[in-house]
């Protein structure tokens, strides 16, 4: 494996020293989450809506928001964060797609692992998944939540996590992965 | 290869995004059901990750559904939706009205904050009825507008002029003291959070607390209103809700944002650009109070909203204001026979003194007395025998005083050479400027001073003068060299002038003149 950098400092330590209101904190934050962030929320909006320069700002915004929001709730868990940022992100994009188009959309809203279409057995997938990932350790269920879910490469995992590489995230998420498959069979 | 091995093989194919193709890897029912279920958690995934590109018929997307009811309330259309939950009108049997039910998970910090808010009663301020949490959902409930967003006004009509927008920003300034009298600070003072009701009542809202009828409530999604401490990773304060508040009058009148900006990066290092710059024709008060508000220095922005409202209110009640106003040819000096003398002593510096009136491409010599009205430019003409320091200030009949000469901005300054005719307030940028009357009623008195050395006590009393009020910022804004030395005692720009005309002599004249105002 990588040697580890001590200079990545954990999303935790980061969040940590955001509400010491430390400014570079928040701007390193900013780095490290902004792009995974942005590309999470373009997938989220249909084709025709991707180009609206109003995706890149609502990202910002709903990231310096949360930010600016760490000391006021218990969102200084990364995990807690980042369920935070998506939540109110996905909002965001809801409404934006509502807004271009009071159609129904042809695709899964993606706001709520609850609302998995049913079709393709998804809800019964989504239980399981759901009821997997919980008895995950945070680390790991972050790492499978960023990943797969949001779409981060495994660098950006790894800063995101505070892993020492790439592999080691890749490594987190692979372990992460053959647990849940594994864990509901009750081992 | 083992099952262990394929199940392994398979997560990472899963973890690196790749396609796997699971009917080949499943072969039958007899296969491992940790890989199937491996399948559906990967399906899943997809589907969530790239819920656009998934191919295939997909159901159409469910929205939750929407309760019947919620604490007593019956639950009619859904409005909207933001950052914490979803916007429904409800049927409130208690109020006997509709009213705007938003149901979430709220952070137990934002139950406390919409407490508060429910207790903030303003007519502009978004009336909250209550709060509180059923079947473990956390409900705001609000009143219901009928109308449209500053935002989309803007988008409709396009920008305003300074009296509208002075309007909308003291009536916005009421409302944020009365939210900050809360002990709340609003945060997103935006143009697409203020409402103008169909009756023309401006509403500002809530963080997120409401949406009004009729139009989806959405975060503008810009950062640029958000002031550089926020955007440093500071806190929200009073003072950044009013550098958001400047933001909102900046666009009102230009329909831009003071940071031209493509991302984050730029919008904190890239320079704003002048509200001046954009709208030269707009009245230096209107400019000096959304420069005030803009300031990067939180600390020296309006000490508070009533302070803002106050100067946008006195700009906008006192329209007799004199400003140095759009460019005017005064190219045509021919007929600049002075035909009014301003000394009533032994003038050695200043030969001559003649207030004139720019009637378009000439100037017409101004009689003492002669009746001004809105739109009047005025220019004054100094003949000067030697170098001087020249000092003009006006007076108007409720008091306030506004610094004339000289200005920032301006290509004359101080000290003025010796010369026959020299036209104040002059040029800025190469460009002739006169001051401009913009308003109505009663008198207007001009006072100069004319010295062969610097006045610091004048120039500090200048200085004060706008300092004390942004909205006469332009003025006397804080440009005057030297520096001005504190007076022990702060005496007005007025009382100064008089205690220097009382010692007038050789080297140092003060004269006044006073104009009637029409309607």
């Amino acid at each position: 494996m990588a040697e580890p950098e001590p200079e990545l400092e954990s999303t935790a330590s980061l969040l940590r020293r955001v509400t010491e209101r430390r400014a570079d904190a928040g701007d390193e934050l900013v780095r490290r989450f902004l792009p995974p962030l942005r590309r999470f929320a373009h997938r989220r909006l249909p084709p025709h809506l991707r180009g609206l320069a109003e995706t890149d700002d609502l990202v910002q915004v709903t990231l310096l928001r949360a930010l600016e929001r760490v000391t006021e709730f218990e969102s200084r868990h990364p995990g807690a964060f980042l369920a935070y940022l998506r939540r109110v992100l996905d909002n965001h994009l809801h409404d934006l797609r509502r807004r271009a188009s009071r159609r129904p959309e042809v695709a899964v809203d993606p706001e709520d692992l609850d609302r998995a279409p049913a079709a393709q057995g998804g809800e019964e997938a989504a239980m399981i998944y759901k009821e997997t990932l919980s008895r995950l350790p945070e680390e790991d269920r972050l790492a499978v939540v960023l990943r797969l879910e949001m779409g981060f490469t495994h660098e950006e995992v790894a800063r995101a996590l505070g892993l020492p590489s790439a592999a080691a995230a890749r490594m987190r998420v692979c372990r992460a992965l053959i647990r849940m498959a594994e864990g509901s069979d009750g081992r | 290869m083992d099952g262990d091995g394929k199940l392994a093989a398979l997560a990472a194919r899963v973890a690196d995004h790749e396609a796997v193709p699971w009917e080949a890897e499943l072969p039958g029912e007899s296969s491992d059901p940790r890989i199937a279920r491996l399948r559906r958690i990967a399906e899943l995934c997809d589907r969530v990750r790239d819920p656009f590109s998934v191919t295939g018929t997909l159901p159409p997307a469910e929205e939750p559904e929407a309760p019947a009811q919620w604490g007593g309330m019956e639950i009619r259309e859904l409005l909207g939706a933001g950052a914490i939950g979803r916007v429904y009108r409800a049927w409130d049997p208690a109020l006997q009205r509709d009213v705007a039910l938003k149901l979430g998970h709220l952070p137990a910090s934002s139950f406390e904050e919409a407490r508060r808010l429910a207790r903030v009663r303003h007519p502009h301020v978004l009336q909250v009825h209550g709060v509180a949490e059923h079947d473990g959902l956390a409900g705001i409930w609000t009143e219901v507008l009928e109308g449209e967003s500053l935002e989309a006004r803007l988008a409709e009509d396009g920008p305003m002029g300074a009296e509208e927008a002075a309007q909308v920003g003291a009536t916005l300034c009421a409302a944020l003291a009365a939210v900050h009298r809360a002990g709340l600070v609003h945060r997103d003072v935006k143009t697409a959070n203020v409402v103008r009701e169909r009756g023309g009542r401006l509403v500002l809202l809530d963080f997120s607390a409401a949406v009004p009828s009729g139009e989806d409530l959405m975060v503008s999604g810009t950062p640029q209103f958000m002031a550089p401490e926020v955007l440093a990773g500071g806190q929200a304060s009073r003072a950044s809700d009013l550098y958001g508040l400047g933001v909102v009058l900046y666009r009102l009148v230009t329909g831009a944002y003071p940071v031209d900006a493509g991302s984050l990066a730029e919008l904190k290092t890239a320079p704003r650009v002048p509200l001046r710059d954009r709208r030269p024709d707009l009245p230096a008060w209107f400019t000096g109070v959304v420069e005030c508000a803009l300031d990067p220095d939180p600390a020296r922005r309006f000490p508070s909203a009533g302070a803002m409202e106050a100067a946008l209110r006195r700009g906008e009640g006192r329209r007799r204001t004199w400003i140095a106003a759009a460019a005017v040819a005064l190219a045509c000096l021919a007929t600049g026979a002075a035909v009014f003398w301003g000394w009533t002593r032994e003038r050695p510096i200043a030969a001559k003194a003649s207030v004139l009136r720019v009637a378009g491409t000439t100037m017409v010599p101004l009689p003492r007395g002669a009746v001004l009205r809105p739109g009047d430019r005025l220019a004054l003409e100094l003949k000067l025998r030697r170098p001087a320091y020249v000092y003009v200030l006006d007076r108007d009949a409720q008091g306030a005083e506004f610094a004339l000469f000289p200005l920032a901005g301006l290509d004359v300054h101080n000290p003025l050479p010796a010369g026959p005719r020299h036209q104040l307030p002059g040029t800025m940028e190469g460009k002739p400027f006169a001051w401009q009357v913009t308003s109505e009623g009663r008198s207007e008195t001009l006072m100069v001073v004319v010295s062969r050395d610097p006045v610091p006590e004048l120039e500090a009393a200048l200085a004060r003068t706008s300092a004390a009020g942004p909205g006469e910022a332009f003025r006397g804004i804080g440009g005057l060299v030297p520096a001005p030395p504190r007076a022990p005692t702060h005496r007005s720009p007025t009382e100064v002038f008089r205690a220097l005309r009382s010692r007038a002599g050789r080297d140092l004249f003060a004269w006044e003149t006073t104009f009637r105002c029409a309607s």
